[in-house]
């Protein structure tokens, strides 16, 4: 993890211990109407845990989204690379091209003094 | 004489030049599998996402019907990852894909070996006519196979240099998008722990009010309490889906970290846990959906 340092995760800490609060006074509780209400109680603070750890997953998918820029930089010099050893055996190749070219000329000179 | 010591030479440089080269099957079968762990992780975090996302919508729905306003409001409906989120997540896997790809056709060895071609066809019309550098034909394929061996190991070694100078990058994505996760529920504000709740402290809860609603001798008491059982069991098998989507996004870390340092086989080990996880997942998350999750 990150380490507790953003205000959101401290708030997600603030409801996971009003969680275990009502938990435990569930746990001691005989009387069916007041078992009932902190369930409902249960219930409210679970859709705030749903919006805070949307909000926090948004926050930690920015970070993610940041990091992966990072890698794909790398990418950039992979591909530079791909390039450079691609433009090399173009160039070999347009060598032997010119040459190849050069025999022609050269086979048809000959077929002319013939 | 001459010919014979270009030989020599030739085939001493070679004979470096393959000591010193990175051992390219390994790296390209390494590749591969990280490319492969990368697409399974992928399809574990989005049927994942889909079933944290279906879980708490349900219970906004539970939880709003009970209330008694009358006025409904988006905020009613929670859902722990965003459409938004999702697609960052996806974008974030494709980076570390294309990343992947672009390392395996560094190393495909199809490039070196048209270099060798081209040098290969280079001697034969050097040989020719407009030049008749008669070259022995022994040579040409010397020094054709000498150019493909060295485009190769600069290939390979470029790949190695860029995997480990990226490692910490590559690491920082899949450690950030398992804390996201969360190790265990207990990890507040992490998915995990959202998840836990949904069903915790609304699933069960909300049955939980149902049950004690019913008078003793109703026979839909039986149902509740199955409808209870099952939801403990769908939550748990849930909750294990999560701490391997978890796992395996630190496997990709290792996994590339093995590669990146040259150790043939530590990778493939790490990918190969990645892939038996997807299955147990998707069986995991069908029971959960069998036996009636939400209710």
């Amino acid at each position: 993890m990150s380490g507790k340092n953003s205000d959101l995760e401290k708030v997600a800490d603030a409801l996971g211990d009003l969680v275990d609060s009502l938990r435990a006074a569930r746990e001691k509780e005989n009387d069916p109407d007041k078992v009932k209400a902190i369930n409902n109680e249960l219930i409210e603070a679970n859709h705030r845990i749903t919006m805070v750890g949307a909000v926090l997953f948004h926050e930690r998918t920015a970070a993610i989204s940041a990091a992966a820029g990072k890698v794909e930089s790398a990418k950039a010099e992979v591909e530079a690379e791909i390039a450079k050893l691609d433009k090399l055996n173009k160039f070999i190749e347009t060598v032997s091209g010119f040459l190849g070219l050069i025999d022609k000329v050269i086979d048809l000179a000959k077929a002319v003094a013939i | 004489m001459r010919t014979m010591k270009l030989r020599c030479v030739a085939i001493i440089l070679l004979g470096v030049l393959t000591g010193c080269a990175t051992p390219g099957p390994f790296l390209t079968q390494d590749l591969g599998a990280i490319r492969s762990g990368i697409a399974i992780t992928r399809e574990q975090a989005r049927v994942s996402f889909d079933a944290a996302n279906k879980l708490a919508l349900q219970q906004s729905i539970e939880r709003k019907a009970g209330l008694p306003d009358t006025i409904i409001k988006e905020s009613d409906f929670a859902t722990p990852v965003s459409a938004a989120d999702a697609a960052a997540w996806s974008n974030a896997f494709g980076i570390l894909d294309t990343y992947g790809a672009a390392l395996q056709s560094l190393v495909d060895p199809k490039r070196a070996n048209d270099t060798g071609d081209a040098i290969g066809d280079l001697a034969n019309i050097l040989n020719g006519p407009a030049i008749n550098a008669k070259i022995p034909a022994s040579l040409t394929g010397l020094f054709s196979t000498f150019a493909q061996a060295l485009v190769q190991a600069r290939a390979e070694k470029t790949a190695i240099t860029v995997m480990r100078r990226t490692d910490p990058a590559f690491h920082e994505v899949v450690s950030r998008m398992a804390a996201a996760i969360g190790a265990s529920p207990r990890e507040r504000g992490s998915l995990q722990d959202v998840v836990e709740s949904n069903w915790t402290n609304s699933v069960l809860t909300g049955l939980d009010n149902r049950y004690q609603a019913l008078r003793v001798g109703d026979a839909a008491r039986k149902q509740v309490l199955t409808d209870y059982a099952n939801a403990m069991i769908s939550r748990d098998a849930q909750l294990a889906n999560l701490s391997q989507l978890h796992d395996s996004l630190l496997a990709l870390g290792e996994a590339h970290a093995a590669a990146a340092a040259g150790r043939p086989g530590d990778a493939l080990f790490w990918i190969g846990r990645i892939n038996g996880w997807l299955d147990d997942i998707k069986r995991r998350t069908d029971a959960a959906q069998k036996s009636g999750e939400g209710k």
